[in-house]
C-alpha cells in the first residue's frame, strides 16, 4: 500500500513540474518524498517477505473506529456534544460492558463538562443540531 | 554592571501588584492552553489582543509572554500522561515521557519537565539579558541555505528516533514529507493533492496529525487490550515518591543544561523556536548517549533535554523580536502586533527608547518561571491521579478531548474527520510494526525544509552547489555525512577488530536485560 502511495505521488509530482524556469517546481518535494517512500517500502517489503504475518484486528478497536467514523456525519445532524454523548454511551455500554446507569452518567458528565469548558468558558462555537 | 542595573529597573517594573497578577494570569492561562490540544498560544494571544489595549504596554507583553512559555510547560502534561501533545513543541516528549508514565514514573517525568523548564527558563533569561542584543545579529547569518542544511541534518538524525528498522523509519519519513506537501504550494501557488476539497488547500494542521497519530491510535490500541497502554500501573502515593528520585535528578542535570543551551541558540533562529529546539535536543541526546537503545522506552534524557530546550527556545525567540524587530514564529508575530498596537516599534532602538519594557519583560520571565514551578510541582500528584481513571473511561475522555480540540483549531468538522483518518492510519501503521514518531517529525519539519530548500536553490540560480558554498551549510551537510557513515564504519570496525559479543544492557529500574525488538 505504501509503495502504491509512493508511485501515485511520483505520478502527481511529474504533473506539478519538477523544475521550471531554472528553479525548483512544485513537484520537487512530492517527487523526493514519493521516491523515498517507494524505495524504502520496497526494501522493507523484501526483507519482511519471508516473515510476513498479516496483523489481526480485534473487534473492540474496530467498534471504536466505527464509532469515530459515524461521529463525523452524525454531528451536523444532532450537534457535536449530543453526538459525543451517543458515542461515549455506545462505547461504554455496548463495547466496554459498563452498567447502563454508569455509562449514561459518564456520558452526561463528560458532555456537560465539555459544554462548560469549551462553549461557556472558552467560547468555542461547537456545531449545533441541524434544526436548532 | 549595566546589565545588573537594567535588571533592577526591570524588577522594579515587574514587582508591582498589577504586573505580578498579570504574570500569574499569563502563566495559568498558558498552562491551561498548553494542556488543551488544539487551542494553542497563537490563537489565545490573538483572542487577547483587544484586551491588551486596556493594559499598560509592558503589562500586556508580560501577559502574552507568560501565556507563551506557560503553554510550553502545559503542553508536556498531556504528552506525558496520555500521549497527546498539547503543543507542537511537546510532540517529542510523548516518546519517552509517556513511557515513563507507563512504568509508574509519570510524577518523575512531570517533575523533571517542570524543573527542567524552570532551569532552562532562567538560563534563557540570563542569556537574553547578557548576550541577547550582541548575538541577535548572528542569527541573521542563517538564511534559507543554512536552514535547509540544518533541517537536512535533522532528517538524518530522525532516522535514529523510534523503534523498528531504519528502512521502516525511512518509509515513515517519506510518508511524513509527502503529507507535508498537501495544500497550496507557497512558492508557485499551485494546489497539490487537494482534489478540489477546499479545506485541504491549507494542508493538514500539525495538531490534527499529532492528535490522530498519537492520541486516537493510542485509544485504539488501548481498546485492543494487549497494548502496554492497557497495563495496570504501579503508582506511589506521596508527593515525595512521585517526584524525581535522587538518581533521576542527578541524571537529568546534564541533559537539562545541554537542552537549555541548545534551545537558547536554536530559539534565536527565525522560524526556529521551541519546536525545532525540542527535536534537536532529543536527537543530540540520543546521539551522545551511551545507551541510545533506552530512548523511546522511558529514558530520562528523552524528557529532560527536550523539555528544557523547548522552554529555552520559546524564551530566546523573543530576542530577534526585541532586538531586531523580526518575529521568529507565529506567536511572536502576534506579540509583535500587540507592540505595534501599543505604539512601540520593535527593533534595535527598542532597548534604548523603551528600556522599562525590554527589561520589564526579561524580569517578568524570571518571575513567571518561578510561578510556573510553584504552581505546577504541587499539582503533580493531582495530574498523576488522573491515570487511575479506568482505561475504558480514559479512552472515551481522550476521544472527547481530541475531537473538540481538533474542531476548535479552525471550527471545522473536516479537521475532526482528518484526525480520525490519521488515528486509523496510525493504528494500522503501528500494528504493521512502524513507529509513527518519524512520520510526525518529518511532517512537521518537511514544510520548513521544502520552503528553505527551494528558496536556497532559487538563491543559487538552481545550482545545488549553493549548499556547499556557504561554510555553515557545508558544515551541517558534512556532519550529516558523518552521522550517516559513522555507524557503518564503526560497525565494521567492531566486527573485524573487536571480538566477543557485547555485554547485555541492564534496565536501571528492574535490573533485567534490555532486549531489542
Amino acid at each position: 500500500m505504501l509503495s502504491i502511495i509512493g508511485i501515485v505521488a511520483l505520478a502527481f509530482a511529474r504533473e506539478f513540474g519538477l523544475w521550471s524556469f531554472g528553479a525548483p517546481g512544485a513537484g520537487l518535494m512530492p517527487a523526493t518524498a514519493g521516491a523515498l517512500l517507494l524505495v524504502a517500502s520496497l526494501l522493507d517489503l523484501r526483507i519482511a517477505r519471508d516473515q510476513r504475518q498479516w496483523p489481526t484486528i480485534a473487534w473492540r478497536p474496530l467498534s471504536y473506529m466505527a464509532g469515530l467514523v459515524v461521529l463525523v456525519p452524525l454531528t451536523p445532524l444532532i450537534g457535536l456534544l449530543p453526538a459525543l454523548a451517543v458515542f461515549i454511551f455506545a462505547i461504554l455500554y455496548f463495547v466496554e460492558r459498563l452498567a447502563l446507569h454508569r455509562a449514561a452518567a459518564i456520558a452526561g458528565v463528560a458532555v456537560a463538562g465539555s459544554w462548560l469548558l469549551f462553549e461557556r468558558l472558552l467560547s468555542v462555537p461547537l456545531p449545533k443540531p441541524m434544526f436548532w | 554592571m549595566d546589565v545588573l542595573a537594567n535588571l533592577v529597573l526591570g524588577f522594579g517594573v515587574v514587582l508591582t501588584p498589577t504586573n505580578l497578577l498579570v504574570a500569574l494570569i499569563g502563566c495559568v492561562v498558558g498552562t491551561a492552553v498548553g494542556v488543551l490540544p488544539g487551542l494553542g498560544p497563537t490563537a489565545t494571544i490573538s483572542l487577547l489582543l483587544p484586551v491588551s489595549v486596556y493594559l499598560d504596554r509592558t503589562s500586556s507583553i508580560i501577559l502574552m509572554s507568560g501565556i507563551y512559555y506557560g503553554a510550553m510547560y502545559g503542553g508536556s502534561i498531556t504528552s506525558i500522561l496520555i500521549k497527546i501533545p498539547g503543543e507542537a513543541a511537546s510532540v517529542i516528549t510523548c516518546l519517552d515521557g509517556y513511557q515513563m508514565a507507563r512504568r509508574g514514573r509519570a510524577g518523575a517525568a512531570l517533575g523533571i519537565s517542570a524543573f527542567g523548564s524552570f532551569f532552562a527558563g532562567i538560563v534563557a533569561t540570563i542569556g537574553i539579558a547578557f548576550l541577547g542584543p550582541k548575538i541577535a545579529s548572528v542569527a541573521l547569518l542563517f538564511g534559507p541555505v543554512e536552514k535547509a542544511a540544518l533541517l537536512f541534518l535533522g532528517f538524518v538524525l530522525i532516522l535514529g528516533i523510534g523503534e523498528g528498522s531504519k528502512k521502516k523509519g525511512l518509509t515513515m519519513i517519506g510518508l511524513g514529507l509527502l503529507l507535508g506537501t498537501v495544500g497550496v504550494d507557497l512558492v508557485s501557488g499551485e494546489e497539490r493533492f487537494v482534489f478540489e476539497i477546499s479545506p485541504l488547500r491549507d494542508g493538514f494542521g500539525i495538531a490534527v496529525v499529532a492528535m490522530g497519530l498519537f492520541g486516537v491510535s493510542e485509544v485504539l490500541l488501548m481498546a485492543e487490550g494487549n497494548d502496554e497502554a492497557g497495563e495496570v500501573l504501579n503508582y506511589r502515593q506521596s508527593l515525595r515518591d512521585l517526584l524525581p528520585n535522587r538518581a533521576e535528578t542527578m541524571e537529568s542535570i546534564g541533559h537539562v543544561m545541554r537542552g537549555s543551551i541548545l534551545g537558547f541558540f536554536l530559539g534565536l533562529l527565525p522560524g526556529g523556536g521551541a519546536m525545532m529546539a525540542s527535536f534537536a535536543s532529543y536527537m543530540m541526546e540520543r546521539k551522545i548517549s551511551r545507551h541510545p537503545e533506552r530512548f523511546g522506552k522511558g529514558a530520562v534524557a528523552g524528557v529532560a533535554g527536550p523539555e528544557a530546550a523547548n522552554n529555552a527556545g520559546a524564551q530566546a525567540s523573543f530576542i530577534p523580536l526585541l532586538c531586531l524587530g523580526i518575529p521568529a514564529n507565529a506567536v511572536i508575530g502576534v506579540i509583535m502586533g500587540a507592540l505595534l498596537m501599543a505604539g512601540v516599534t520593535p527593533g534595535p532602538m527598542l532597548i534604548v527608547d523603551h528600556p522599562e519594557l525590554f527589561w520589564g519583560v526579561i524580569a517578568s520571565m524570571f518571575v513567571g518561571n518561578l510561578m510556573l514551578v510553584v504552581l505546577n510541582v504541587p499539582l503533580v500528584g493531582l495530574f498523576v491521579s488522573l491515570l487511575r481513571v479506568p482505561t475504558a473511561i480514559m479512552s472515551v475522555l481522550i476521544v472527547v478531548f481530541c475531537v473538540i480540540g481538533a474542531f476548535s483549531l479552525n471550527n471545522s468538522m473536516f479537521d475532526v474527520g482528518a484526525m480520525v483518518g490519521f488515528g486509523i492510519l496510525g493504528y494500522a501503521l503501528r500494528k504493521a510494526g512502524y513507529d509513527v514518531a518519524p512520520l510526525l517529525l518529518a511532517f512537521v519539519l518537511g514544510s520548513m525544509f521544502e520552503q528553505n530548500l527551494r528558496q536556497g536553490l532559487i538563491i543559487g540560480f538552481g545550482s545545488p552547489m549553493v549548499f556547499l558554498k556557504s561554510p555553515i551549510s557545508a558544515a551541517f551537510l558534512g556532519l550529516a555525512c558523518v552521522v550517516t557513515l559513522a555507524p557503518l564504519v564503526l560497525g565494521r570496525f567492531r566486527t573485524h577488530v573487536l571480538s566477543g559479543p557485547p555485554a547485555p544492557e541492564l534496565d536501571r529500574l528492574t535490573g533485567t536485560e534490555i532486549r531489542e525488538p
